[in-house]
């Protein structure tokens, strides 16, 4: 039987469905009413860090760095013919994307809808590796892996996490190397395939101009009942501590580039929506362009306008970033850790977090404009373990207590690194 | 969602709006259209970027940025880009509707209010913007003119524009070039924008729900204060000299890029452009596409292999990034392919597909407010401005005959190529 919950958000009035579909799938559908086109996204709890992990209590498997992305590459070829040329009858644009934590699968379209779903659930579902299609796409992730290496901001950002984590395989490149990718076989490919492509550990979102009915039909006749077994994934304990507070790499660049981390504390679980405002509010109030520092960094020349900030967390991972284009990335982190220590000591001001929490609550009620951006946060919220409309909600309701409270647990000054990419 | 409602509230200034109640928010843009010139472009980019640092009444970036958190996290940017001939220099603001404030805060007026301060009633003293806002503005232009060469794709890609259009306007950088860029200064920023209120042709955008009727009223109060003396702009269809350009750059890097440049004779003034954008979507537009099918998934030489229709200056660009060593077997690829398409190699299901794919990216456009603000920006110099469903309708009926009519037009132009030292 197909469960399905209604969850509606008291703010709005939006709301969306949630169905554990009885393959052990579970689903959101999230209708937008006068929209012309949907968006659908099948996801598996995969990512690149996956590499060390037992099934049903066997025994610990170790495969190559980067096999969750080529395996995305890999699963568009079914038995019968590729996917690209299934969309191409269709009209669809579809991609699909592999992180740190995630493969996902995706679709965009205004027609033939039904027959777009029936191809996305029907190719994931369909793995076809043999030696020689393996071999073929070596050359194409070759080239991906060599555009990023030419890439700055990859780069840059590749660089920090080598910094911050000594055996978090966060800090491996998503794509992997030339060198790990060779050792990819087509056993290996059913092997994680197998394991983590069961629906039990999946998530399928779409939104957009769409029934509720529609998708429960068509998922009723595609998806095959997954029974369910136990993944444990094995990660290396991880210390506190970074390991090393510096790092620079020489790239064909004419205004050099920085990225600075905070490695944060990591919990049981991921960050509740409750802490994720909080933190976001935080940001938003220190490191935005309407704050001190900002100013600051702008008027000493340390910035320019492509400085940003980010939470980065993911299972047994948890930093804060930030990052952009410095003639002195040194003395623009410094300048950081110096106002970090100010705040913790002199305290927040009260006008501040009352602005900023107005600005998360705008941001978070604009991304629900979107149907793609609706579907990449429903994902997320369902693989961090937390329930969408939640974050708005508490976006609403936290306190500056709560937001000082949260300041002295985060942003240690004795705990980031930086990484710089300049140029010859 | 309601069409365009066009009104015209100066010489060359016109109000649209696009009303749609679907979002929860609000964008506003004023987008000024200008002839690209080297002793100008320089000047244009600076002062659209300094504009958005401040204004009379929020005369620092904080104070401004503190209002626009205020709120509920309303967002002023610039951008700089380059249509054909032409620079066009936008300023735009968005935030959330009023219907989801806290209280009876009037957001979207408020923003409007902004963006008209920011426009007529910058932070100047004495005919100059403050050195504090021109020093930042020069800097971060500076800065962007060195991380567009950062990223070798983009890098390479305008270089390939450049040799292209070594004669015409253009194959000025967007953004002009740095040695302008530091010549001028702020009593020159003063008169630019001046000169920018009289001679720009300006198009004012509102896309949401809110109150853009008392909008028009401000921005037409204003403009009438202003003589108007609206400069010719206009876009010369690219003409090849006939010969082969090929110019090859050497980098340290890990990748080789290769970027083609094609004539097609086709532009956005001539009806057939329609057929030219389906053209070069079969050539390389989608995953079905000649390029994708050939040269990266046949031959493994590549990850990316796409081409691109300019519509105004009626190009094509193909661009790859492949092993060094590959470059001229990939280069033979690409013109392989070409060659089919040229001589009429175009299989049903090639027009088919990428007939379907262009027609359901339009039908999606609608569905974002930043699609429809930029779709309606990018064509509002055409004769007559069609709605993406138009555009679905004419790629629809184009027919394979038209196809053929003009495919032989696309001729090679210019090879460039960065490669990797070895």
């Amino acid at each position: 039987m197909n469960d399905i919950k209604e969850i509606k958000s008291v703010r709005t009035g939006d709301k969306y469905y949630k169905v554990n579909h009885k393959s052990g799938l579970t689903i959101y559908i999230y209708p937008k009413e006068k929209y012309s086109s949907a968006y659908a996204i099948f996801g598996t709890k995969y990512g690149s860090i996956n590499t060390a992990f037992s099934v049903d209590g066997g025994e610990r498997i170790t495969v190559p760095d980067g096999i969750a992305h080529y395996l995305e590459h890999k699963l568009f070829e079914s038995e019968d013919g590729d996917a690209f040329t299934k969309y191409a009858k269709t009209g669809a644009s579809a991609n699909a994307y592999t992180s740190f934590e995630k493969t996902c699968y995706l679709f965009s379209c205004s027609d033939n809808f039904k027959a777009n779903l029936e191809i996305l659930l029907d190719f994931v579902q369909s793995p076809y590796f043999t030696a020689e299609t393996v071999a073929k796409e070596q050359g194409i992730i070759g080239q991906e892996i060599k555009m990023y290496d030419d890439s700055p901001d990859w780069r840059v950002m590749f660089n920090l996490l080598k910094c911050l984590y000594h055996n978090h395989p966060v800090k491996i490149d998503i794509a992997g190397t030339v060198e790990t990718i060779a050792e990819i076989t087509a056993e290996k490919l059913y092997q994680v395939y197998n394991t983590f492509y069961n629906l039990n550990n999946m998530v399928l979102c779409v939104t957009g101009n769409i029934t509720v009915e529609e998708i429960i039909e068509i998922c009723d006749k595609e998806l095959k009942e997954n029974k369910q077994h136990s993944i444990v994934n094995f990660f290396e304990n991880e210390p506190y501590e970074i390991v090393k507070p510096y790092i620079e790499q020489k790239l064909t660049v004419s205004v050099p580039l920085f990225n600075f981390g905070f490695k944060e504390k990591v919990g049981d679980r991921m960050l509740t929506a409750k802490e994720n405002a909080e933190i976001d509010v935080l940001l938003t109030m220190l490191f935005s362009p309407s704050s001190e520092l900002y100013s600051e960094l702008l008027d000493e020349g340390l910035i320019n306008s492509s400085f940003s900030y980010e939470v980065f967390e993911g299972p047994g991972y948890f930093s804060i970033l930030f990052g952009g284009e410095s003639r002195n990335p040194e003395k623009a982190a410094e300048k950081i850790k110096a106002y970090i220590s100010k705040i913790k000591s002199e305290g927040l001001s009260k006008e501040d977090f009352e602005a900023s929490k107005r600005a998360c609550y705008g941001d978070s009620l604009s991304s629900l404009n979107n149907i793609e951006s609706i579907a990449n946060s429903l994902i997320n919220s369902h693989f961090s373990e937390n329930e969408f409309f939640e974050y708005t909600d508490a976006l609403a309701k936290i306190t500056f207590e709560d937001a000082e409270k949260r300041l002295s647990k985060i942003l240690d000054v004795n705990n980031c690194a930086l990484s710089v990419v300049k140029g010859e | 969602m309601e069409i365009l409602k066009r009104e015209q509230i100066g010489n060359n200034v016109f109000f649209n709006t696009v009303k749609d109640n679907r979002f929860k928010t609000m964008k506003m843009s004023v987008s000024a259209y200008l002839p690209l010139k080297k002793e100008t472009a320089s000047q244009n980019a600076l002062l659209c970027d300094i504009l958005t640092r401040s204004c009379k009444e929020y005369n620092t970036l904080a104070i401004l940025e503190k209002k626009l958190l205020s709120l509920y996290g309303a967002s002023l940017s610039s951008h700089i880009k380059k249509e054909g001939d032409l620079q066009v220099l936008t300023i735009s603001i968005s935030g959330l509707d009023d219907r989801y404030a806290f209280d009876e805060t009037k957001i979207s007026s408020e923003l409007a209010e902004i963006l008209c301060k920011i426009i007529f009633e910058p932070n100047v003293e004495n005919e100059k913007f403050t050195e504090r806002d021109f020093k930042q503005s020069l800097r971060q232009i500076l800065d962007t003119m060195d991380s567009e060469f950062n990223e070798k794709r983009i890098y390479s890609v305008s270089r390939c524009l450049e040799i292209m259009n070594q004669n015409s306007p253009a194959g000025i950088n967007r953004l002009g070039d740095k040695e302008s860029a530091e010549k001028t200064t702020p009593e020159k920023l003063y008169h630019a924008w001046e000169n920018l209120l009289k001679t720009a042709r300006f198009e004012i955008m509102y896309v949401g729900e809110g109150d853009s009727a008392s909008a028009l009223k401000v921005f037409k109060n204003k403009f009438e204060n202003i003589e108007r003396n609206p400069e010719i702009l206009s876009t010369e269809t690219f003409e090849s000299d006939g010969k082969v350009k090929e110019v090859i750059e050497e980098m340290e890097l890990s990748q080789s890029k290769l970027v083609m440049g094609f004539e097609t004779g086709v532009s956005a003034d001539n009806d057939k452009y329609y057929t030219m954008m389906l053209l070069s979507a079969i050539l390389g537009g989608t995953p079905s596409a000649k390029l994708f099918t050939n040269v990266r998934e046949k031959q493994s030489l590549c990850y990316y292999c796409i081409s691109r229709y300019y519509r105004r200056k009626g190009y094509i660009i193909v661009e790859s990034g492949v092993e060094g060593a590959n470059l001229e077997k990939a280069k033979k690829a690409i013109l392989n392919e070409v060659k089919e398409l040229t001589s009429g190699n175009i299989t049903d299901f090639e027009i088919e597909s990428a007939k379907l794919a262009m027609i359901n990216s339009y039908k999606s456009i609608t569905d974002t407010v930043t699609g429809i603000e930029t779709w309606y920006l990018t064509r509002i110099l055409d004769d007559k401005v069609d709605t993406p469903e138009e555009t679905a309708e004419k790629i629809k009926s184009v027919t394979k005959e038209q196809l053929l009519e003009i495919a032989a037009n696309i001729k090679l132009d210019t090879v460039y190529m960065l490669k990797n030292k070895d």
